[in-house]
Formats: C-alpha cells, sequence, structure tokens
C-alpha cells in the first residue's frame, strides 16, 4: 500500500511537471506583437474620409459651404479658407505667415484648432496645405526659421488633440501622420547647423515628444501606445537617444513626398 | 523481503527525484520565459531565444549520441525530455540579441553541452555553468542598458576630441558600441522593463533550472544503478553479492554498464565477471608460486608492496 501511494505521488508529481513544462513554453508568447489587444473598434468618422483632407485633393472638398465650421467662425472662414490653397511661387513660410492674408489665416487655424474635432481636422487640412506649398527647407543662408514657425504651428495643433486622439474615430491617424510630419519638419531644424545639431531644437523637441508618448517612461500615452502599434519602428527610434525623430521622418517622407520643404521640388 | 522492500523504496526515491527535479526544471524554465513590464504586468521574453536554444540543445545531444545512452524506461524518457528543455530555455535566456557575438555564444554553448557523460540526457557541467552566468550577466547589462533607453553596449569617449568645448564636434566624440534594439530584446514597446523585478526573476528560474538539471543528472545515474542492481539481484544472493564485490557499484558508469538495454547489460556484466575471475585466479596462482626471496628488501614503497603481497600471500 505504501508503495502503491508512492506510485501515485510519482505519477503526480509527473503530471505537475508536464503541466508546468506546456505553461512555460506558452508564456513565452504573452504579449508578443502578434497576440496584443487590437485596436478599439472605433465608430464611423463624421466626416468621411479623413486622410483626404491631409492628401493634395483636400482643395477638392472643402470649400467655403464647409459645413464643420461653427457659426461665429464662418466669417473669417469664407475670408481665409482659400488661401493655402492659392499660394504660388513657393514663399518662403516665415515671410508668408508676415503677411496679412497670412496673419488672418494663421488666426484662422488657431481659432478652428481650439475647436471641435471636425474643425481641428480642417485647420490640419490647412496646416498640411501650408507645408506643402510654402518653403521651409532650411538653407545655409535662410536658416531655420521657417522650419521652426511651421513645427510650432503642429506642435499647438498636436498638443491640444493628441492626448484624446487614440480614440477618436476622426483624429485617429491624422493625429499620427501630424506628428509624423512635425518630426520630418523638426528634423531639418535639428540638422540645420553647419556642423553637428541644434542642441537647443533637439532638446525641445525630446521634450515635446515624450511629453506626448512618454515613450522612454514606465507607461506610454495612449497616444504613444497608437504610435507603437502602427508604426512600431519609428516608436523604437523615440526610444533612442539620439537620432530618436528618424523613424517618424521617414514615415513622413514616405506618406507625403511633396512636403519636402521645397514644395515638392 | 526487507531487502527487496529497501530495494524497491530505494528506486522509487531516486524516480519520485527525477520526477521532483523535471518540476524545478520546467518551474525554472517558466521563470525564464517572462518579464515584467513597467506596469508590472506580465509579458513572455518571445520565442526566438527558446528556439535557438532548443537548437543548441539538440545539436549538443546528436553530438555525444555515439557515447551516450537511451533512456530504458518512462520516467528516465522524461528527465531526458525535460533535460532538453531546461538546456534550451538555460540557452535561451542567456543569449544576446543578435550580431556575431550570438554566433559565437551558441557554438561555446553546443560545445559545453556536447561534453555530457553516458547518463541519458544533457547536463550542466561546472564549466558550462561558469560560462552561462557570464552570458547572464552580460545580457543583465543589456536589458539594464535598454531599461534606460541606452540600446547599445557601451559608448566609447573619443580622445582629445570629446575634451574639446566645440558643440560641432559632439557627433565625433562618443562611438556607440554594439547598438541593438528594444524589438530584438523583446522589451515591451509601450511601457519598457521593470528592470528590479525582472532579473529578480530570471536569476530565480537559471538558479532552479541549473540546479534542477545537475541535480536530474544525479538522480538519472542513481536510477541507472538501481538498474544495474535490480539486474544483478535477479541471481542467487551470495552470487549476486560476489558479482557486486567483482564489480563495485562505484565503477558501474566508468564501466560504461549506464543506458545498455537489459540484454547487453547482462552479457556485459557475464564478460566482466568472466575478465575479473580469470584475472583474479591469475594473480592468486602467482602468489602462491611467488618466493619469499623474490618479494625483495627495498626499503620505502618497495618495502610496503612486498608486505602487501606477503600478507595476499598467506591468505591462500
Amino acid at each position: 500500500m505504501v508503495l502503491n501511494g508512492a506510485r501515485w505521488i510519482l505519477r503526480m508529481w509527473v503530471v505537475f511537471g508536464a503541466c508546468l513544462l506546456v505553461v512555460a513554453v506558452l508564456v513565452r508568447g504573452i504579449g508578443l506583437r502578434g497576440g496584443e489587444r487590437s485596436p478599439p473598434e472605433l465608430a464611423t468618422p463624421t466626416i468621411p474620409e479623413p486622410m483626404q483632407l491631409l492628401s493634395r485633393s483636400a482643395e477638392t472638398r472643402i470649400d467655403a459651404r464647409w459645413l464643420w465650421i461653427e457659426p461665429e467662425r464662418r466669417d473669417r472662414w469664407e475670408r481665409c479658407f482659400r488661401r493655402p490653397f492659392e499660394i504660388r511661387d513657393c514663399p518662403r513660410f516665415a515671410d508668408w505667415l508676415a503677411t496679412p492674408a497670412g496673419a488672418e489665416t494663421a488666426l484662422l487655424i488657431g481659432e478652428l484648432t481650439r475647436g471641435k474635432a471636425e474643425e481641428a481636422l480642417t485647420s490640419l487640412a490647412l496646416i498640411f496645405e501650408l507645408a506643402r506649398r510654402t518653403e521651409w527647407k532650411v538653407g545655409v543662408l535662410d536658416g531655420a526659421a521657417d522650419a521652426t514657425e511651421l513645427a510650432r504651428l503642429l506642435e499647438t495643433w498636436l498638443s491640444t488633440w493628441a492626448p484624446t486622439s487614440a480614440r477618436d474615430p476622426l483624429l485617429a491617424e491624422p493625429t499620427r501622420v501630424a506628428f509624423a510630419l512635425w518630426a520630418r519638419i523638426t528634423v531639418a531644424t535639428v540638422d540645420a547647423p553647419f556642423f553637428g545639431t541644434d542642441e537647443a531644437a533637439a532638446s525641445h523637441a525630446r521634450v515635446f515628444a515624450d511629453s506626448l508618448t512618454r515613450a522612454r517612461a514606465a507607461a506610454a500615452t495612449d497616444f504613444g501606445r497608437a504610435v507603437a502599434e502602427h508604426s512600431p519602428r519609428a516608436f523604437a527610434h523615440l526610444l533612442q537617444e539620439s537620432d530618436f525623430l528618424v523613424g517618424l521622418a521617414e514615415d513622413a517622407a514616405r506618406l507625403y513626398p511633396e512636403i519636402d520643404g521645397g514644395c515638392g521640388s | 523481503m526487507s531487502d527487496e522492500l529497501h530495494t524497491v523504496t530505494r528506486g522509487r526515491s531516486n524516480e519520485l527525484e527525477l520526477a521532483l527535479s523535471s518540476a524545478m526544471i520546467a518551474a525554472g524554465g517558466l521563470l525564464l520565459g517572462v518579464q515584467l513590464d513597467g506596469l508590472r504586468r506580465v509579458h513572455g521574453t518571445g520565442y526566438a531565444g527558446f528556439a535557438m536554444g532548443l537548437f543548441v540543445a539538440l545539436l549538443a545531444t546528436a553530438l555525444v549520441s555515439r557515447r551516450a545512452t537511451l533512456p530504458r524506461d518512462a520516467i528516465s524518457w522524461w528527465g531526458a525530455l525535460v533535460s532538453l528543455f531546461g538546456v534550451a530555455v538555460l540557452v535561451g535566456g542567456v543569449l544576446v540579441p543578435s550580431g556575431p557575438w550570438l554566433f559565437v555564444e551558441l557554438a561555446l554553448l553546443t560545445w559545453f553541452f556536447a561534453r555530457a557523460r553516458s547518463a541519458p540526457g544533457l547536463f550542466v557541467t561546472p564549466q558550462a555553468v561558469l560560462a552561462l552566468a557570464a552570458m547572464l550577466y552580460f545580457r543583465l547589462w543589456l536589458t539594464y542598458q535598454a531599461s534606460l533607453g541606452e540600446f547599445q553596449v557601451g559608448m566609447l569617449e573619443v580622445p582629445v576630441l570629446s575634451k574639446l568645448p566645440f558643440e560641432f564636434l559632439t557627433p565625433f566624440t562618443h562611438i556607440p558600441i554594439g547598438s541593438f534594439t528594444a524589438d530584438e530584446l523583446a522589451i515591451p514597446a509601450t511601457e519598457g522593463l521593470d528592470f528590479a523585478a525582472t532579473i529578480a526573476i530570471w536569476a530565480l528560474g537559471f538558479t532552479q533550472v541549473v540546479v534542477g538539471l545537475t541535480w536530474r543528472a544525479r538522480a538519472a545515474r542513481e536510477h541507472e544503478d538501481d538498474r544495474i542492481h535490480a539486474t544483478i539481484r535477479r541471481l542467487p544472493a551470495e552470487v549476486a553479492r560476489l558479482v557486486e564485490g567483482l564489480i563495485p557499484e562505484s565503477e558501474w558508469e566508468s564501466l560504461e554498464l549506464h543506458g545498455l538495454a537489459h540484454r547487453k547489460l547482462e552479457k556485459r556484466i557475464e564478460q566482466l565477471v568472466r575478465e575479473r575471475v580469470g584475472r583474479a585466479h591469475d594473480v592468486e596462482q602467482r602468489l602462491r608460486t611467488l618466493a619469499r626471496g623474490e618479494l625483495g628488501n627495498t626499503p620505502g614503497f618497495g618495502a610496503d608492496i612486498a608486505g602487501a603481497l606477503e600478507s595476499g600471500k598467506e591468505k591462500t
């Protein structure tokens, strides 16, 4: 009887060991990219095909009767909405912004950014068009003022909408590409000096990227997680000490090759 | 009867040790397969390292197959299988993410594990433990660097240039050595790694697997000894004692009796008994005919040997 009891104990330990062995193999797959939780199902955005507004065909969709503009902003909208689309001859961005037309358009962009989500997307469309049609490429003599101003415009937009964009069906993807465009413009300012880099610009960019994503912290923000899910390579670059915007800048160059700071030259 | 009960009980205890050590290896493997992220949630370490460890274990098994032996019962098979798993997780837990170092480590570990003895299954030699510990330290260093956002082994400061106070020289003052990415280490991209908790888990898992493999190898050897003992004990009691006197248990492993199939084991024991009885007979005959004067008279070592032969001669 004693020996029978010992045999049962032996079998029990073998079975326990077999279960542990199976679990030990399976646990290695926890949290792998393929097994991660899928992004939350997003509701249908209010503006259909929102990414079209950031493309070259935005001009065909946005008009004076764009129904997403609040009544109190309608007048300024009708005066200013067309101006980015009418820019010719690739002026420098800071120079254009300094004109009366440019200044009022910047006011409109600011008001729309502070409005509701549909207005924010519209303001982003205008910012993208400005980036497409003005020159902000850093030159030896021109410095980085244009790129810096354009980047600040995007920073204001991103600071307002990035924290809540991950769960917004309208702004989720536009915010990520706006972040990528901001990175591409910022890389131009950081690499502006003939030798080395602009440490102040790099430091500012570091702080801004970290505040939006908390990529290097214990827990990323919702926006950071969204960037990681859709652009894991770019997110991995964000974790690096230097060249942390390279991944995002390359994404922007791939998605919008015409937005190169030289009006698509 | 009580001798048989003692033998059977001892055999069961060795089988239980095999089962316990296997469970210990599996538990250690579980710990080596997980890591904690910044929110203390469990993530797996991925299958790449485990697959490479399994490759090392299988290659080492193939390399020792000519001199190693097959397990002869179910519990031995189980122990051998778990030892394969143990080596796989041990190797997988210490490998660097990528690069030429990875292949150097793979080759080195394959060589270490291919030096197994005849007992079935793989085990760790003390030299292998030292090599694994060194590799684990290196892996922990890489993980620590990654937890700080530093994705390189180290940064080399360029002499002279790094001391010059010119901003434009910044890109040239430090050279990164051995860069890698978070993906290669299977570090959770969004939450980062809880370094302290993770290394505690890995250290515990590493120790458990190493101790488990050593314990399993010892239990496997004793289990084989029990099997040989049971074979000899099938003989009449006096004959069995004589055979165990001719072939002491301490020599069974060196005589490669471990892991032999039942029929081959009996044949080998018979062959050894025949050889040793013949040798004993020859020695006894020679002692009988040895004259006292032939023993010699040299002091020290010679006198000691002469004394031993003299006492043997008297016993014949």
